[in-house]
């Protein structure tokens, strides 16, 4: 089941992949059907540029099964510059200089690996563009 | 839709685990003892019964799918109505209204909500990993967020817009731990300080250990019934029975994604959200504006609409106006010291961005309990006079029916006698409210109760 829904998300992982309304122009990750703006059926793939800020974050300490080795790291809140929201990992920074507001991009990065013959997922990050505020 | 009392309830003894008995012996236990305090044999009361609700959240701790079917079973309700209700941590919440619906709509006369959880059949890391999947798993999950991660970013934010303090949020616990040291049924019995709050280990800044609720094993049960119900049941036992009557129900929802949630303009909020309290009064609307004018907007992560949806369909239904004058305890869904301070403001007990002054102000704590700390403000309206969630348990299906039976009992004035202790008896509670919420606020259920005169 995992490794099917894996190869399933590869363009939002990968590419950060949504949608975008040939009505309206609302922007949508992940990718909807229908535009919730103008309730358009109209959309066509759309892929985000990959920049953003920082809306909100916190730095886990006790992590899900699979993240132990993590530890600390940091979950975000991403305000896409296109629009959406999306929750991912900030990397590349210590976690005590992290900001609300701080400017971020898209990298890829692996994310986890189920065990030794297992899976190996990747998937974007933001990290903190350099001297972004 | 006839009026629905509720007339009895019974709560297992909420613990990390419960070895000695299957989910169904655990529920048996809190029906046993709502049919015991209304005067009732099993048999007398079997008869009686037209149907059940039951409510539990998950399939996974039991590892058995279709439990309860065999809830049902076990109590010896086949083959009467059942059907089982499921909405995350709202599950208990959405079961005592689904059996409200059962009797208000005139399907049946007396009905029991019933809800369990075993959570501790699983190591708790798995438990973690079960409730997670109540995330998105293919967007949130899986970036190695989970619930704790998620209500964090909550309430960082609730800190950046509004300035709220950890300090606050401790208080909140402190409260509770407290309230909790009366009630026999609490998992935790604890004094804390301020200090022992932030010092306990950091889960996910600014989230220490002691910020969240634990998982249990418990169960709880409600009877509830129309006024052709009370009659059999007052018959049948040869004496009346204290009128609670539900006098108000609401839910709302929000999307599972807290990335989804919209962020409105002052307009929006005044039109769709704001009680009415808060859209007549003109101080407030230019506090609201001041708001705005920084930059806030509604509901982002800071706040829960469906709480503010659910409050403001019940106390428009219960005739409403002033919560926090208007209700004299609340029993809410404190999954988080955080979610308590946001739902203050959901349930306007006081203005969005206040929370947190109000959490340490006294006004949500019980009167005649030290706590410890200086307050300076005179109990009004405690909330989770109990000790709530966080250090009563959280064991899901049984919740919110949790809050219900003490709700029942404080309504009734018979805390003394299923506490054995007076302490946490409100003074002549007429009216109080129970507050059931889901993942990060996707479903969430108000339900007011009131003593009949």
């Amino acid at each position: 089941m995992d490794l099917a829904r894996n190869w399933r998300l590869k363009d939002q992982r990968y590419r950060l992949e949504g949608t975008i309304c040939n009505k309206c122009g609302a922007k949508f990750f992940p990718p909807r059907g229908v535009c919730t703006e103008c309730k358009s059926r109209d959309l066509r793939a759309h892929e985000f540029d990959g920049h953003g800020a920082v809306y909100s974050f916190t730095t886990l300490t006790q992590a899900p099964m699979g993240f132990e080795a993590a530890v600390p790291y940091i979950v975000g809140m991403i305000k896409l510059d296109e629009g959406p929201m999306v929750e991912a990992q900030i990397t590349d920074v210590n976690p005590s200089a992290v900001k609300i507001g701080q400017r971020v991009e898209m990298v890829t990065r692996k994310l986890r690996e189920y065990g030794e013959a297992g899976l190996i997922v990747y998937a974007y990050k933001f990290r903190p563009i350099a001297n972004g505020n | 839709m006839r009026p629905v009392y509720a007339v009895s309830g019974g709560v297992s003894k909420f613990a990390k685990a419960r070895p000695d008995k299957t989910f169904q012996g655990i529920v048996k236990e809190a029906y046993d003892y709502a049919i015991n305090d209304i005067g009732l044999e099993f048999k007398q009361f079997t008869e009686i019964v037209d149907g059940s609700v039951a409510s539990y959240f998950s399939d996974h701790f039991q590892r058995q799918l279709m439990s309860g079917i065999m809830a049902q079973d076990y109590l010896g309700l086949c083959p009467k109505p059942g059907h089982r209700v499921e909405g995350g941590g709202a599950t208990g919440g959405l079961c005592f209204q689904e059996a409200w619906k059962s009797v208000a709509s005139g399907a049946m006369d007396v009905c029991v909500a019933y809800g369990f959880e075993t959570m501790s059949h699983v190591e708790t890391w798995k438990g973690n990993e079960f409730i997670a999947l109540a995330s998105d798993v293919s967007f949130d999950y899986p970036v190695g967020g989970f619930y704790s991660g998620y209500y964090a970013m909550m309430v960082t934010r609730h800190m950046k817009e509004f300035g709220t303090t950890v300090e606050q949020m401790a208080a909140v616990s402190v409260k509770n731990y407290m309230n909790a040291f009366s009630n026999p049924y609490a998992q935790k019995h604890q004094r804390l300080t301020i200090k022992d709050v932030r010092n306990s280990p950091m889960v996910a800044w600014p989230l220490t250990r002691l910020d969240i609720c634990v998982m249990s094993d418990g169960a709880a049960a409600t009877i509830l019934c129309s006024e052709e119900g009370l009659a059999k049941l007052e018959k049948a036992g040869g004496k009346r029975l204290p009128r609670i009557k539900v006098t108000g129900i609401g839910r709302g929802t929000d999307a599972m994604r807290m990335s989804d949630r919209p962020h409105d303009n002052y307009d929006k909020f005044i039109k769709s959200y704001a009680l009415p309290h808060e859209a007549e009064n003109k101080e407030t609307q230019a506090y609201y504006k001041k708001l705005w004018a920084k930059g806030f907007r509604y509901p982002g992560v800071h706040s829960f609409r469906a709480g503010r949806m659910a409050g403001k369909q019940a106390y428009k239904m219960a005739g409403i106006n002033d919560p926090l004058n208007e209700i004299d305890f609340i029993e809410l869904h404190d999954a988080y010291t955080s979610s308590e301070i946001q739902t203050y403001e959901d349930m306007g007990l006081c203005r969005y961005g206040e929370g947190g002054p109000f959490a340490a102000s006294g006004k949500a704590h019980m009167p005649g309990v030290d706590y410890g700390v200086k307050l300076k403000e005179k109990p009004i309206c405690p909330v989770n006079p109990s000790g709530g969630l966080i250090a009563c348990g959280h064991p899901v299906g049984a919740t919110g029916l949790m809050q219900a039976v003490f709700a029942i009992w404080q309504l009734q004035g018979t805390i003394k006698k299923h506490f054995r202790d007076a302490t946490l008896q409100i003074k002549d509670a007429k009216r109080g409210a129970i507050h059931s919420h889901a993942g990060t606020g996707t479903y969430v259920s108000v339900s007011i109760l009131e003593r009949e005169k």
